[in-house]
């Protein structure tokens, strides 16, 4: 008897271990936790960072209270931003997205500003007769208030640490859940690839993009924008190779609805080109594909205001801030 | 009796879904990317120094046959240390990986072609069009000869387009060095969706390749690296090597002593700014860092040559067919 229960005993103990690692391996298939939570707990890590940075006691959340002025250095209201964003304050989100982007743009903007400076410079003025100096004196007069505009944004965006620059492509998901229409174009065209070096550091972005992604173009589907209609059509095109075409999946059936949709939404000086496009999407779809998405196209459209090509021209920028 | 039988028989089967659950928080520790190289290396392994020298010795397979029916060998062979190899694999996954986007944009230049308007009494005009629509049907043969190489080549295969790189990178490509360390996991977005743990490999050997080009004289990474540690670099190589105004001086100081003559004043501006953000004997040490290095190691070519004013390191050159 005694035998036996070590048997059954020893027997339990090696399924039990076997159900562990059948466990283990399965995790591999299983769909992974909401990448939303990463994303918020970086916010939050990021606003205690600020907060700990700022001698200010911890901001009082007020929803729709006023803004602080244009020109307050970011480092002083980042944690109030922040916090408010947190709280679903839709202006604050909007706020600290501009000007966290603005800190990020910033190194560019100098390194640019300084070599259009050094070429504009190095211009010899002997010899320029009356008219070209009055160029050269414009051009130099631009070069100065550009320089204005760089020494304001440097004064805005001294002291803002790594930890509050890495949390703009979060703020940009919050800004566009809560509403913001430039913020969710972009995140949706770029999610985290926005600020590759901050993607490296916090690759869970990836799962947070998956996670958020389906759900902010449902949003624009809803409230009419062409933005959202014009990157579903560019990403289900057969060998689109960004981010949201990753995510989707190419699908020619869903191509065609959505460049129909934004067919149907176009100025006419934009829809010859639009119908060649739509000509080469129909190949390979059956006329019950193409009737069925005619049809849904036609009945989507009720929703949209203005014209798809006024929201959305040629070469048009998504993260344009 | 039974009433035992039975709660044990509960008991167990608690533990082994509890075990199962356990195992599945815990994850996995390897994938199935792991486990197709660990098959791929163990083909490889298996083969002794000899075999793998035999093996490599053989010529390529023809240029003209489908990428699918010597996606393996080229693979295998990549693993087994061939460079030429390595990279005809990388380059034609590369190729094949944007032929959709490819047919569609010869697509619709064809269509806006043909839809022009055009003036048949004018001579000049239509010589004009029959040059241009000599153009097209060049590249409609072009385009025949990508499709008879891409045609059957899966997603499978195509998500190797970045580990078929980094493969080349390490046996000594060094355009592929040059656009993985740029790009990194970002070179293939789409397929980053579904693996994430292409951020964690970049990380883990970035460092590598940086050490195994500076080594090697390689000036496309010592401009990568002064682009990585300028002040504001959001690039991914930025996210893995983080912000350091010492280093950024070295990397531009040495990127300098090889410049042309003609781009030298434009850097020593930017190293006189750079210079600014570091103490007197810090800068004294990395000008004998970069001097020591640029004897050593740089011998040949020079700096802007072979980083001009707005080089692509991932515009890569592709073997004819």
């Amino acid at each position: 008897m005694n035998r036996n229960t070590l048997i059954v005993a020893i027997l339990a103990l090696l399924a039990i271990v076997g159900a562990y690692f059948l466990g283990r391996a399965e995790v591999s298939g299983a769909p992974s936790p909401s990448g939303a939570d990463t994303d918020a707990e970086r916010a939050t890590q990021a606003q205690a960072a600020g907060a700990s940075a700022s001698p200010a006691p911890p901001p009082a959340i007020v929803k729709g209270a006023t803004l602080p002025p244009p020109g307050t250095p970011l480092k002083d209201m980042f944690a109030s931003l922040q916090a408010r964003a947190n709280a679903g304050d839709a202006n604050a989100a909007s706020r600290l997205v501009r000007e966290l982007d603005r800190c990020n743009r910033l190194g560019d903007a100098e390194s640019n500003t300084a070599a259009a400076t050094n070429e504009l410079t190095r211009n010899k003025t002997d010899g320029m007769t009356p008219a070209q100096l009055r160029t050269y004196q414009t051009l130099l007069d631009t070069m100065e208030v550009r320089q204005d505009v760089l020494r304001k944004n440097q004064a805005i965006c001294a002291g803002v640490t790594d930890a509050m620059r890495e949390t703009l492509v979060p703020n940009i998901a919050q800004a566009a859940r809560l509403g913001d229409e430039d913020a969710r174009s972009c995140y949706l065209d770029r999610g985290p690839l926005y600020d590759p070096a901050s993607l490296l550091k916090h690759p869970e972005s990836l799962r947070s993009y998956a996670g958020n992604a389906r759900s902010m173009i449902d949003a624009g589907l809803a409230a009419g924008d062409w933005r959202v209609v014009d990157l579903l059509q560019r990403a289900y095109q057969p060998g689109e190779q960004d981010l949201l075409a990753g995510m989707l999946g190419a699908d020619p059936v869903q191509h065609y609805r959505y460049l129909k949709l934004y067919r149907l939404g176009a100025e006419p000086h934009r829809v010859a080109k639009l119908d060649q496009q739509i000509a080469q999407a129909t190949a390979g779809l059956t006329s019950a594909q193409l009737v069925d998405a005619d049809a849904w196209a036609q009945d989507r459209l009720r929703g949209f205001q203005e014209s798809s090509t006024s929201a959305t021209p040629e070469g048009w920028e998504t993260c344009a801030f | 009796m039974r009433l035992r039988y039975l709660a044990v028989t509960l008991f167990a089967a608690g533990a082994l879904v509890c075990a199962y659950f356990v195992g599945r928080s815990q994850g996995p520790e390897t994938g199935s990317e792991r486990a197709a190289v660990t098959a791929q290396d163990a083909a490889v392994e298996a083969r002794t120094p000899s075999e793998r020298a035999r093996f490599i010795a053989a010529p390529l397979p023809a240029r003209g046959l489908p990428l699918r029916q010597v996606f393996s060998n080229l693979q295998a062979r990549a693993d087994a240390g061939d460079l030429a190899a390595a990279t005809r694999l990388y380059r034609d996954l590369r190729l094949c990986g944007s032929l959709d986007g490819l047919d569609w944009s010869f697509a619709r230049l064809a269509d806006e072609l043909l839809d022009q308007k055009v003036d048949a009494t004018d001579k000049q005009t239509m010589e004009n069009y029959k040059v241009q629509l000599d153009g097209i049907e060049a590249r409609k043969q072009v385009m025949r000869k990508f499709h008879s190489l891409c045609d059957g080549v899966d997603r499978r295969m195509l998500d190797s387009q970045l580990s078929s790189m980094r493969k080349a990178a390490e046996l000594g490509d060094d355009e592929a060095r040059a656009c993985y360390l740029m790009r990194g996991p970002n070179y293939d977005s789409r397929g980053l969706m579904r693996h994430p743990e292409w951020i964690e490999t970049y990380r883990k050997s970035a460092r590598s390749f940086l050490d195994a080009g500076l080594a090697t004289g390689d000036w496309k990474v010592v401009d990568l690296l002064r682009r990585a540690y300028q002040p504001g670099s959001d690039n991914p190589l930025a996210g893995v090597l983080g912000s350091d105004p010492l280093l950024y001086y070295r990397y531009l100081k040495l990127y300098r002593l090889g410049a042309e003559a003609t781009r030298v004043a434009q850097i020593d501006q930017q190293l006189a700014a750079a210079a600014a953000q570091i103490a007197p004997e810090q800068r004294a040490d990395a000008d004998l860092w970069a001097q020591t290095s640029f004897q050593r190691d740089f011998d040949s070519g020079n700096s802007t040559a072979t980083t001009p004013d707005g080089w692509n390191p991932c515009s890569l050159s592709f073997d004819p067919l």
